[in-house]
């Protein structure tokens, strides 16, 4: 749906995103993933029309992307806020009419959205008199007022506490099964394996991985398994003699756990195989890496190759 | 200047020379002449004025006739009058013998004069000048900072991102000082409504009010015995008074059309210039106290000009009138304050000049502006410094 082509960006002599590329599918939860400064909100900016790429194109359904397109794209950017003075109500008819929609319609959708999130009382009231969880709510719905092809969430999750942050992932899952696609920046780890399709790895200014959750998760297995069984830990690991490596063990008298690291390239039934005479194995686990591991052990690579 | 003297009096011609300046140099090359023809070929001379001394001036001082072009300026005005005086003092002490407390009296008084071709009251142009010009300082200061906090205020909120990925930053930063701009047009021409309707009933009611104080004063005075003014006297003061405010008012409707017509358009450049000024640093900054270091630079041209506009009828044709009243940043405030003064039949080139090179600049610094308006709205937590903002002058947007 959306294809980033090669895109750099430069502020002055500093470069903020170097020969970028992603492809997102429709329907797609795609996270873009990175540290602090690696230049994620540049991107989205750019994705956004914010500002311009110094070379490099956005198509978006294979059009080369333009100021209309505004209308079909929603962003909540991480930096986010309302007028304070402002009544909410009429904030939200503002905003949502600067999206395209007519009054009528602006005010049908808000009126829905403000039920779902039982904050319709709160229409007349000025925006400072609301809580920051509120305002949080006041924004999403304003990005997703237009019903977007398209959403950009830039860590949509910072600042929410844990029900709201609960909230607005259903309503994205449900914006997705409704044919929206998403592309979300985060820090956060948990929710990028809860709910990214695919990901990007962005460390500074350049794209370092990308691909399939699962994919990634498989190519970074270390063949690692974890087993659980009853006898004896000495005639375990005298099973074990070669080609294998105890990781770590814990547990005590008959019943054991332990982790183990194929060292070449045996299977699961390879070491099963060894395993079996010694030990009654009670239950095997292959042992995947989460995508906070992926994320430090790439970032480090590359920080250490530097 | 030059100022050319005729003198039927025939004690001052040959003594004024003494009294000449850097500024004021009086010629007496015609001293007896005709005054209508010494005044047709003044027409022609780059001389400043004609001075006519009447026969008369020692026993009235105060009919001294000034035929002139452009106003040559209160000071000029005051020289020659304080020389005049002088002069006058002078000869009076020199012939008189045995003077007594009467006499005495009688040389104080004070040398007057009065214009010739003057349509209008020097008060009127100096008070319409600088009114108009104050008018203007306060619009463009009061409207300016309004920008600035609408753009500091969209940043610090954080909203400004939200509305950014719907319109262009160049739309939103248009569209908000447009908004203040026709806000303060629709201020503006509720004002001078208001003004009207305030003047056309002020004329009548202190007229009115000016003649009953008059007869009250007269009635309560001639009680005491303290004056033997018949009613007729006291009529003819009050009917004085009653024309000088009848000709104020009519001076008032001469010049008032150029002001009308001028204003607007020297608002209009004028707080386009500044506004764009005001929403740069307004972008540029995180918070109100920052604005400072900024603000000042900004605010130096317009005090400057509200300073000159303010003195300007000493001397509305000086080189400092003259070319601060063409500068742009000088412009919107000191053009205004002139504009009584000038004779738009020969000197409208220079009203359009301002206004030419008023609009282009604003042109050009609101381009500049915007760049800077572009990059400072995203720019969170960082203290702006003028050498950032010059970094940000480059950037590709």
């Amino acid at each position: 749906m959306l294809k980033v082509d090669n895109i750099d960006k430069f502020y002055g002599d500093y470069q903020a995103l170097s020969n970028v590329s992603i492809f997102i599918p429709e329907k797609c939860i795609y996270g873009l993933l990175g540290p602090n400064g690696a230049g994620k909100t540049s991107l989205l900016r750019i994705i956004n029309q914010i500002t311009a790429p110094d070379s490099g194109g956005i198509t978006l359904h294979g059009q080369p992307l333009e100021r209309k397109h505004c209308e079909v794209i929603g962003y909540l950017p991480e930096e986010r806020g309302l007028y304070r003075k402002m009544k909410v109500g009429e904030q939200a008819m503002y905003l949502a009419q600067l999206k395209g929609l007519d009054k009528v319609e602006a005010k049908k959708r808000l009126l829905r959205w403000f039920e779902k999130f039982e904050i319709a009382s709160w229409w007349n009231r000025k925006v400072e008199d609301l809580s920051k969880g509120m305002q949080q709510k006041v924004q999403f719905i304003v990005t997703v007022i237009h019903e977007p092809e398209l959403l950009i969430l830039d860590e949509p999750f910072s600042g929410f506490d844990p029900i709201n942050a609960e909230l607005i992932k259903n309503e994205i899952l449900q914006l997705r099964k409704e044919g929206a696609t998403i592309i979300f920046s985060t820090h956060n780890m948990k929710s990028v394996e809860e709910m990214c399709d695919k990901i990007a790895l962005i460390h500074r200014s350049k794209k370092i991985l990308e691909g399939k959750v699962e994919t990634i998760k498989n190519k970074y297995r270390a063949d690692l398994y974890e087993i659980a069984f009853e006898g004896n830990m000495i005639s375990f690991t005298t099973a074990l003699w070669a080609g294998y490596t105890l990781v770590k063990h814990e547990g005590e008298k008959n019943n054991f756990k332990a982790t183990i690291k194929c060292d070449g390239k045996q299977s699961i039934n390879d070491l099963l195989a060894v395993l079996l005479p010694a030990v009654k194995i009670k239950s095997v686990i292959e042992v995947l890496p989460s995508m906070h591991d992926i994320f430090i052990q790439k970032v480090q690579e590359i920080n250490e190759q530097n | 200047m030059y100022v050319q003297v005729v003198d039927y009096s025939h004690i001052v011609h040959q003594n004024i020379r003494y009294y000449n300046s850097d500024h004021v140099v009086y010629l007496t090359n015609f001293a007896d002449g005709e005054i209508n023809k010494v005044v047709d070929q003044f027409a022609h001379s780059d001389d400043t004025a004609v001075v006519l001394i009447p026969a008369h001036f020692m026993s009235v001082p105060n009919d001294v006739t000034i035929f002139h072009k452009d106003h040559p300026g209160v000071n000029t005005i005051t020289k020659l009058k304080n020389d005049l005086q002088d002069l006058r003092v002078k000869y009076a002490v020199k012939q008189g013998n045995n003077i007594n407390l009467v006499d005495l009296e009688k040389i104080m008084q004070k040398v007057d004069v009065h214009f010739y071709n003057e349509g209008t009251a020097l008060e009127v142009k100096i008070f319409l000048g600088i009114a108009a010009g104050f008018l203007m300082y306060l619009l463009i200061m009061l409207y300016g900072v309004q920008v600035m906090r609408g753009v500091m205020e969209e940043k610090t909120n954080r909203i400004v991102e939200v509305i950014i990925s719907s319109v262009r930053p160049l739309q939103l930063l248009y569209g908000k000082i447009i908004g203040i701009a026709l806000t303060g047009l629709t201020q503006f021409v509720i004002l001078i409504a208001l003004l009207l309707v305030l003047i056309s009933s002020a004329k009548t009611l202190f007229v009115q009010s000016s003649v009953e104080k008059a007869h009250e004063q007269v009635t309560a005075l001639q009680s005491q015995g303290q004056v033997n003014m018949t009613p007729v006297e006291s009529e003819k003061k009050t009917s004085v008074s009653e024309e000088e405010i009848t000709q104020y008012m009519s001076d008032l409707a001469t010049i008032a059309p150029r002001m009308l017509f001028c204003f607007p358009l020297f608002f209009i450049g004028g707080y386009l210039l500044y506004a764009s000024f005001y929403a740069a640093i307004g972008a540029a900054v995180d918070s109100e106290t920052e604005t400072q270091q900024f603000v000042l630079p900004v605010t130096i041209p317009i005090i400057i000009s509200i300073f000159i506009a303010s003195n300007i009828f000493e001397n509305p044709h000086g080189d400092l009138a003259f070319w601060t009243s063409i500068i742009p940043l000088t412009s919107p405030i000191v053009m205004l304050a002139r504009l009584p003064f000038m004779d738009l039949s020969t000197q409208w080139w220079q009203v359009l000049l301002a206004l030419l090179l008023l609009y282009a600049t604003f042109v050009f610094t609101t381009k500049l502006a915007a760049k800077i308006y572009r990059t400072g709205i995203l720019m969170y937590g960082q203290k702006a410094s003028y050498r950032s903002i010059l970094k940000w002058l480059r950037y590709k947007n």
